[in-house]
C-alpha cells in the first residue's frame, strides 16, 4: 500500500509539472512577465492596469526592436507573499528578465526583493509608497506613478492656497497612508497652518460613522484624507451621508476615477489630488475613447491612474529597448531608462526618468468632484502641478542610484 | 533493512533529495524548497490536530513570528556577514514563545472554543505587525536580508540553499516521528480520542495540549525562519488568518487526521495548485474552492483517508 | 457631548451587528454547522438588491432578495451542509469556507469585479440634526429593521410552537429526533431562515458600504466573534453581544482608533477565557 502511494506521489508530482514544462520551450519573444492581481477584491484594478499595457503593446504593432511581445501574467492576489512566489517561478522556469505590475506597494517591494536578488528589470506601476524610491530604491526598480510626495504636497499646497489653514487629517492606518499624511502636514506647517487632529483607521474599516462624528465635531476647515481600495468607497459614500461636505472641505491626497465612478453624484463631491485625469488634453480623450471600445467591460471607461501606468510603462520600456539596441541585457536597459524622456506618454510634455531615485516624473493633476456630473464627467481639472515641484528632495531623500 | 526500506519517510527523502535532478521539476528549486518548508510546517501542525485534536487557526501566526524574528534578528544582531544559524534560532525562539504563552492561557478550552481563541491571536498578531512600523515595518515589510554564506558554503546560490532546506527537513522530520510515536505522542492520541477518560486515567491533558502546543509552535517558527530566508524579506500577509486557515485545509485534504504522512501529501497537492491553477484561468478560486468542498465531501477524512479505507478493505 | 453620541452611535451600529449574526447563531445552535458560507449569502443579498430595486422599487426588492438567498440557501444546505451534520463543528467550516471562497469568485465572473452602487431609499435620505446630536436617517432605519428581525426570530424560538422545538433541538436533537420531530427538515428551514437573514442584512449594508464581491468576508468574523461571546444559540446573548461590539468599536475611536478593528478580537478573548460558553450560552449540541 505505501508503494501505492509512493507511485501516486510522484505521478501527481509530474502531472501538476506537465503542462508548464510545455510552456517553458519556445524563446524567441520578448516575454514581460506581469505581476498582477487576477482574482481576489483587487481583481479590477489588476484588470484594468494589463488593459493599459496590452493597449500600448496593440500601438507599437506587438513588437519591440522587431521581436513579438508576449506579456505573461501571474496573479499576485493583492498579496506580498505569493507575489514574491509567482515571481521567483517566472524568473526561474520562463527565464522571464523583464518584469512589470503591482496595484500596491507592498506588493512592489516584495517583487523588487526579488527582481534585485536575480538582477532582472522590475517597473512598478501602480505603488505610490515614498519606500519604493526612498529606502528600499534598488537599481532593478523603476516606479512609473508619482510618489506619495508629489501627490501629497500638489493637495496640501492646493488647499492651503484655497481652501483653509485648520486641518483635520483621516489617515488609513498602513505605510503608505501614512506618507499621504506625512507629505499634506508638511505643507501645513511650513506655510502656519494648524493640525485641529487626526483619526488613524485601520485597513478593512466598513463603517466610518464613528471616525466621521469625531470629524464633525471638530471646527477644521478641511480634511485632509489618505486612503485607498473598497474602503475608500465606503468612505465616500459614508462622508455624503453625515453632510461632512456641508461643513468642511473634503480634499483627497489621492484619488482613483474607479473608486469615484460607481457612486452616486451628490457623492462626488471634494478636492482629489490624482495622477492622471482623462480630459487633460484631446490625445488623451482620444485614447480613453479608445479605450473603452476596445475594454467595455473594464471597470473604468476612461484612462484612469492604472491603466495609464501600465500603458507607460510599456512605451517606456520600448524606447529603453530600442534604446539599448538589447531586449536581454538588463544592465544596458537600465542604463537606458536612466535618464529617458518618454515621449508617448499622451502628454504635451514627455516624462522624465529621475536617474538618482528611478522615479518617472509628469505630473500630478488636481481635480475637484463634480456634484451633477453622471457617466465619466465626474471631476474638473483646477489645477496641474508638475511632479518636479513636490517630488522628494535629495535631502529628504539622499538615495542615489547613479552611484554603485 | 528491510523495514528501512518500507518507510515512506525514506523514499519521501531520497525524492527530494534528487528533487534538482528531476528533469522539468527540477528547475523549480525556490518551489522546491518552500515545499520542503511547508512539510515541515504542516506536519508540526499535525502534531496539533491530527495527533492531539487541537484545532488550531493560530499556526500562521507562528509561522509568521519566526519569519519576522529571523528577520529582525539578521537585521538588528547578526548582519551582514554575520551567523546563519541566529536568524534560524530566533525563529525557533520566537515560534516556541508565542505558541506556549497562548498555550497556557487556552490550554483548558476545547472544539470551537479554542480555535477562535487562536483566531484571535492571530488576528491581534497581524493586527499589530501591519502597523507597527518602527519593529516590523508596516505594509511595505522587512527587506533588506541577504543569505550569505554558512559553514562556508555561499547560501545565495539556490541549489546550496535547497539542501540546508532538505537537511532540516529530514531531521525536523524524523524528529516530529519520533515525537509522535513516542510515549508522549501515544498520550497525545488518548487526549484526543478521549479527553476525560485519559484525564481520570491520571494524565494531566492541559499539560500535554499546553506541551505539544509550544512544540509545534517551535516547528512552526523555524519554517517561518527558512521562509524569511528563502524570500529574503518578511511581510504581515502571512500572519492573517486565512493563512492559518491555508494550513488547515491542506492538513485535511491530505489526511492529517489518519495519517502522518497526511500534511506531506495535503502540501503538495495544496501548494502546487495554488501555483498552477491561478497560471491557467483568471477565476481559478472558483475551481479550487469548489474542489475543496467536493473531495472533503467525497472523501471526509482527506486523501490517505481513501488509501487506508483501501487497504484496509485488501486486509 | 461627543462621548455620548458615540454612544448612541454604537447602539444602532451594534443593533446591525446583531442583525448579521443571528442568522449564523441560529444555524449553529439548532445544526451545529459553523457556517461560514454566511458570508456569501450575505454578498448574493447585496448583488440581487443591486440587480433588482431599480425595476421592482425599493421595498418589493427588499422582500424579494432575500427570498431568491433563502432558495439558493436551500440549495447549499441540500448540496454542502448536509454532509456535514454531525462531524466535527471545524470540518464543517472549513468545507463552507471553500464554499465561500469559490461562491466569491463566481460572484465576479457573473456579476463583474467592479465596485457597483446602491442609493439609499428616498424615504430615508438625510440627516436629523438635534443640536450638536447628528443622526444619519438612513442608520435609524436600519437599526429599525435590525430590531425587528432580532425581535421576530426572539418571538419565534420563545413564543411559537415550532420554535420551542427549534430550542430544544439546540440543546438536545436525538431527544428532539426521538420524540418525533423531524429534525432534518427543521435543519433544512433554520439554513432557510438564516440565508433569508443574512441577505436582508447585505441589502442594508449595501447603500453605506457599496457592493463588491469582497464584502461578505469583513462581516464573517465580527459574526462569528458576537455568536461565540453571547453564547451559542442564545438570542438574547447574540444581541447583547452585537451591542458590546457596536459600542466598542464606535467608543474605540476616542480611545485607540488605530487598534479599533482588533478590539472585538481581544474582547472576545477575554469573554471566552472568563465565561467559557459566552455571556448567556449553556450547554449545546456541538459540545
Amino acid at each position: 500500500m505505501r508503494k501505492t502511494i509512493f507511485i501516486c506521489l510522484l505521478g501527481t508530482l509530474a502531472l501538476f509539472f506537465a503542462p508548464w514544462a510545455a510552456t517553458s520551450q519556445a524563446q524567441e519573444p520578448i516575454k514581460i512577465g506581469v505581476i498582477s492581481p487576477v482574482s481576489g477584491n483587487y481583481g479590477d484594478h489588476g484588470a484594468l492596469e494589463r488593459a493599459g499595457m496590452e493597449m500600448a503593446l496593440a500601438e507599437l504593432g506587438g513588437k519591440i526592436l522587431g521581436r513579438p511581445v508576449e506579456l505573461v501574467v501571474a496573479d499576485s492576489e493583492t498579496n506580498a507573499d505569493t507575489a514574491g512566489r509567482r515571481v521567483r517561478a517566472f524568473i526561474e522556469v520562463d527565464g522571464i528578465k523583464l518584469l512589470m505590475g503591482a496595484v500596491n506597494s507592498s506588493v512592489a517591494m516584495a517583487v523588487a526583493a526579488v527582481a534585485t536578488e536575480r538582477q532582472v528589470l522590475y517597473i512598478a506601476t501602480n505603488g505610490n509608497s515614498d519606500e519604493l524610491t526612498s529606502s528600499k530604491a534598488t537599481r532593478y526598480m523603476f516606479r512609473v506613478a508619482p510618489s506619495m510626495a508629489s501627490l501629497g504636497r500638489a493637495a496640501g499646497t492646493y488647499a492651503i492656497e484655497n481652501l483653509g489653514k485648520r486641518w483635520f487629517f483621516l489617515t488609513h492606518d498602513y505605510s503608505w497612508g501614512h506618507s499621504g499624511t506625512r507629505w499634506a502636514k508638511d505643507v501645513l506647517t511650513k506655510n502656519g497652518g494648524t493640525e485641529v487632529g487626526e483619526v488613524k483607521f485601520p485597513m478593512g474599516t466598513r463603517d466610518f460613522s464613528a471616525q466621521l462624528l469625531q470629524v464633525r465635531d471638530s471646527d477644521a476647515d478641511v480634511l485632509m484624507i489618505t486612503a485607498a481600495g473598497f474602503d475608500n468607497v465606503a468612505l465616500m459614500k459614508q462622508l455624503a451621508e453625515y453632510k461632512i461636505h456641508d461643513k468642511m472641505k473634503v480634499v483627497y491626497t489621492l484619488q482613483e476615477f474607479v473608486d469615484i465612478y460607481p457612486l452616486q453624484p451628490q457623492e462626488h463631491r471634494g478636492y482629489y489630488a490624482t495622477e492622471v485625469s482623462w480630459d487633460e488634453n484631446d490625445q488623451l480623450k482620444a485614447a480613453s475613447e479608445k479605450f473603452h471600445q476596445q475594454y467595455p467591460k473594464a471597470a473604468s471607461p476612461v484612462f484612469d491612474n492604472g491603466n495609464y501606468n501600465g500603458y507607460v510603462a510599456i512605451m517606456a520600456l520600448a524606447e529603453a529597448i530600442e534604446k539599448a539596441g538589447t531586449a536581454d541585457d538588463v544592465e544596458k536597459i537600465i542604463a537606458a531608462l536612466e535618464g529617458l524622456e518618454i515621449t508617448k506618454n499622451l502628454r504635451d510634455k514627455p516624462t522624465y526618468v529621475d536617474p538618482r531615485t528611478h522615479q518617472f516624473l509628469s505630473k500630478v493633476v488636481m481635480v475637484e468632484g463634480n456634484p451633477q456630473g453622471s457617466g465619466s464627467d465626474i471631476w474638473k481639472i483646477i489645477r496641474t502641478y508638475d511632479a518636479t515641484q513636490f517630488d522628494m528632495t535629495p535631502e529628504e531623500n539622499p538615495i542615489d542610484l547613479t552611484k554603485k | 533493512m528491510r523495514r528501512l526500506l518500507k518507510d515512506p519517510l525514506l523514499w519521501i527523502f531520497l525524492v527530494f533529495a534528487l528533487y534538482p535532478a528531476i528533469p522539468y521539476i527540477g528547475n523549480f528549486i525556490s518551489l522546491g524548497s518552500e515545499l520542503l518548508l511547508w512539510f515541515i510546517f504542516t506536519l508540526s501542525f499535525n502534531l496539533c490536530l491530527g495527533q492531539t485534536g487541537l484545532p488550531s487557526f493560530g499556526h500562521g501566526a507562528f509561522y509568521g513570528l519566526g519569519s519576522y524574528a529571523a528577520a529582525i534578528t539578521y537585521l538588528k544582531l547578526s548582519g551582514e556577514g554575520g551567523g546563519f544559524l541566529a536568524p534560524l534560532v530566533g525563529g525557533i525562539v520566537v515560534g516556541t514563545a508565542a505558541a506556549g504563552l497562548l498555550g497556557w492561557f487556552i490550554k483548558d478550552k476545547r472544539g470551537v472554543y479554542f480555535a477562535m481563541l487562536t483566531v484571535a491571536f492571530t488576528q491581534v498578531c497581524f493586527g499589530i505587525c501591519w502597523r507597527w512600523d518602527e519593529v516590523t515595518g508596516g505594509e511595505a515589510g522587512l527587506s533588506g536580508i541577504v543569505r550569505t554564506t554558512f559553514l562556508g558554503i555561499d547560501m545565495k546560490n539556490l541549489h546550496n540553499f535547497y539542501y540546508l532546506c532538505f537537511v532540516v527537513f529530514v531531521i525536523a522530520a524524523l524528529i516530529i516521528r519520533s515525537i509522535s510515536r513516542s510515549c508522549f505522542g501515544l498520550s497525545l492520541q488518548s487526549v484526543r480520542q478521549n479527553h476525560i477518560r485519559s484525564q481520570y486515567l491520571g494524565y494531566n491533558c492541559n499539560m500535554y495540549k499546553f506541551v505539544v502546543y509550544a512544540l509545534s509552535g517551535a516547528f512552526a517558527g523555524l519554517s517561518g525562519a527558512l521562509y524569511c530566508l528563502l524570500t529574503q524579506s518578511a511581510f504581515a500577509d502571512i500572519l492573517d488568518w486565512s493563512k492559518s486557515g491555508d494550513v488547515v485545509m491542506a492538513t485535511l485534504l491530505g489526511g492529517g487526521t489518519v495519517s502522518f504522512y497526511g500534511p506531506i501529501v495535503g502540501s503538495l497537492i495544496f501548494i502546487i495548485c495554488k501555483n498552477l491553477l491561478s497560471s491557467l484561468w483568471d477565476h481559478w478560486l472558483f475551481i479550487y474552492g469548489m474542489s475543496f468542498v467536493i473531495i472533503l465531501c467525497l472523501f471526509p477524512t482527506g486523501l490517505m483517508g481513501v488509501f487506508k479505507r483501501r487497504a484496509a478493505s485488501k486486509a | 457631548m461627543l462621548t455620548l453620541s458615540l454612544f448612541l452611535n454604537g447602539i444602532v451600529l451594534g443593533l446591525v451587528y446583531a442583525a448579521v449574526a443571528l442568522g449564523f447563531s441560529l444555524v449553529l445552535g439548532v445544526s451545529g454547522v459553523i457556517n461560514f458560507a454566511h458570508s456569501i449569502t450575505f454578498t448574493f443579498g447585496a448583488y440581487f438588491f443591486w440587480a433588482m430595486y431599480k425595476h421592482v422599487g425599493y421595498l418589493p426588492a427588499m422582500l424579494l432578495a432575500p427570498a431568491a438567498v433563502a432558495v439558493i440557501g436551500f440549495f447549499v444546505e441540500r448540496l454542502v451542509i448536509r454532509r456535514v451534520y454531525g462531524q466535527d463543528p471545524l470540518f464543517g467550516l472549513l468545507i463552507t469556507l471553500g464554499f465561500a471562497m469559490g461562491m466569491e469568485e463566481l460572484i465576479r465572473m457573473v456579476f463583474g469585479p467592479a465596485t457597483h452602487n446602491v442609493d439609499a431609499p428616498s424615504f430615508a435620505n438625510g440627516v436629523i440634526i438635534f443640536g450638536n446630536f447628528l443622526y444619519s436617517q438612513y442608520r435609524l432605519f436600519i437599526a429599525l429593521v435590525a430590531a425587528i428581525m432580532v425581535a421576530a426570530v426572539w418571538l419565534f424560538t420563545e413564543k411559537s410552537r415550532y420554535g420551542t422545538v427549534v430550542k430544544a433541538g439546540m440543546f438536545n436533537s436525538e431527544m428532539v429526533g426521538a420524540l418525533g420531530h423531524d429534525l432534518y427538515k427543521m435543519r433544512i428551514w433554520i439554513l432557510v431562515l438564516g440565508s433569508f437573514i443574512a441577505g436582508l442584512a447585505g441589502i442594508l449594508a449595501a447603500p453605506i458600504w457599496s457592493v463588491k464581491s469582497g464584502m461578505g468576508s469583513s462581516i464573517l468574523m465580527p459574526s462569528f466573534l458576537i455568536v461565540l461571546m453571547g453564547g451559542l444559540g442564545s438570542i438574547p446573548g447574540t444581541l447583547v453581544a452585537g451591542l458590546m461590539v457596536g459600542i466598542t468599536l464606535s467608543m474605540g475611536v476616542l480611545v485607540a482608533p488605530r487598534f479599533v478593528d482588533i478590539m472585538p478580537y481581544i474582547l472576545m478573548g477575554l469573554i471566552v477565557y472568563f465565561w467559557p460558553r459566552g455571556l448567556m450560552g449553556q450547554q449545546n449540541i456541538i459540545e
